[in-house]
């Protein structure tokens, strides 16, 4: 049987779920690799493992929400990803919702 | 070839051929960034246990490379209610089958009834491991939709039986809901159908005609092949009557109408075979001397058991029509009024 720790972090981590994509495609407002996103995330206060990243970001691009490029930088190839127009479209729309599903929370938590 | 080349060549060998060499030339990319970072922490080159543990704490190759994949379930949400519904039918049928060689067993030889369980212990779990492997087999294709299944989407709320609240309130008590009815159709058609094979000898039966242990066989008395092909036409309205209950719950009247069809049916068939006395022959085995008293014996007491179970067959399915019969002039309405 679950304990009450493994019940909160299955639900932790399914609230966190959605909100992520939300964060990612946020930051990819500015074109930035794998790496450094995960970073800019860190610096916010969201923690992202990598094997949830790279899947998520092959995803949204081939949703059609991010293109990506191959450069080289520091002596190294990387692969920079960046929000779409259709990405840009997506992003407002769901930061809309994401803006109205919290205000209707704040009045009942 | 170091750690780290040789932790992504696993990892590749587990990705698509097409998406590959671009997900290990990320994967490399971001591992690098971590040793650099970690060695940055540290202010010194990353020994080779350090390299290792970090690259373990990145994930076994199995799971890296899943990740990337078109991970689906093997039966998924959507389907799983109605692949467990299907597995509880057919461990039901797993049962009875099992059970009957094992009834056969303890009717023909009573001597052997200690060891009965454990023979149809091994043949119910032979039988249900098949069957569980066979549904999951089918719910896997249909997950994928390799075998379309319109009825799981394609239905109708007209077509659901009119029950009871299911007891909710204490007043449905002892009715019987709505998934044990189409799960007594799934059962009825999954023992017709064994039936009709059986019957028509595109199956064995699943046990011996030799009498365990003796030098005795049991054939089947010459009124069966009078009884061919009634009780073929008589399994097949059977099978017409269980499928509607099934996948139409909602016409009840047909139901109950095939249904009084098929229980006069039994009836006839109960009171020819009653008249008749004998179903089965005992004989000797061919080249063996016979034992005419274990013969007779044998034969009355079977003879004596068809009497009663004609007799009981003939009790339930009076019941049975009258039952039938009810529904079929009332429609089955609900007992209570679910609509306030």
């Amino acid at each position: 049987m679950p304990q009450d720790a493994d019940i909160f972090e299955t639900l932790r981590q399914e609230l966190r779920r959605g909100t992520l994509i939300l964060a990612v495609l946020a930051q990819l407002k500015v074109e930035r690799y794998g790496y450094s996103l995960r970073q800019a995330l860190a610096e916010v206060g969201l923690e992202i493992d990598e094997g949830a990243l790279y899947p998520m970001l092959r995803r949204l691009e081939s949703q059609g929400l991010l293109t990506s490029e191959w450069r080289e930088e520091d002596k190294r190839k990387k692969r920079f990803y960046r929000l779409s127009s259709e990405g840009e479209a997506v992003l407002a729309r769901l930061s809309a919702e994401w803006r109205a599903m919290n205000d209707t929370l704040q009045n009942l938590i | 070839m170091d750690l780290l080349d040789r932790y992504l060549a696993a990892v590749a060998a587990l990705l698509p051929k097409d998406q590959r060499e671009d997900i290990v030339a990320e994967l490399r990319d971001t591992l690098l960034n971590r040793m650099e970072e970690k060695e940055a922490e540290l202010g010194r080159p990353l020994t080779a246990a350090e390299r290792e543990a970090l690259l373990k704490a990145f994930g076994h190759p199995i799971a890296v490379a899943g990740r990337f994949g078109t991970t689906r379930a093997l039966i998924g949400p959507e389907i799983y209610p109605f692949y467990m519904f299907g597995v509880k039918a057919l461990l039901v049928v797993a049962a009875v089958v099992s059970a009957i060689p094992a009834v056969i067993t303890v009717i023909t030889a009573p001597g052997q009834a200690p060891g009965v369980f454990a023979q149809f212990l091994s043949s119910f779990i032979s039988a249900a491991f098949t069957m569980i492997g066979v549904a999951t087999v089918l719910g896997f294709a249909i997950e994928r939709g390799w075998i379309p299944l319109d009825g799981l989407t394609n239905w109708k709320v007209a077509d659901l039986p009119r029950l009871d609240a299911l007891g909710a309130t204490g007043k449905g008590f002892g009715r019987k809901g709505p998934n044990r009815r189409r799960f007594e159709a799934l059962l009825e058609v999954i023992l017709t159908t064994l039936f009709v094979l059986w019957w028509t000898g595109v199956v064995p039966a699943p046990w011996s005609n030799r009498v365990t242990d003796s030098d005795m066989v049991l054939q089947p008395a010459s009124i069966w092949a009078t009884l061919y092909w009634p009780l073929l036409a008589w399994a097949g309205v059977q099978l017409v009557s269980s499928l509607i209950g099934l996948l139409r719950p909602g016409w009840v009247r047909i139901r109950a109408a095939l249904e009084v069809v098929c229980g006069l049916a039994g009836l006839a068939l109960a009171a020819v075979l009653w008249r008749v006395g004998r179903i089965v022959v005992v004989a000797p085995l061919d080249g063996v001397e016979p034992h005419t008293d274990a013969i007779a014996g044998l034969q009355t007491a079977l003879d004596l058991s068809l009497h009663l179970t004609a007799t009981v067959m003939m009790v339930v399915l009076t019941v049975k029509i009258a039952v039938e019969l009810w529904r079929l002039f009332r429609g089955d309405r609900p007992s209570v009024s679910a609509v306030a």
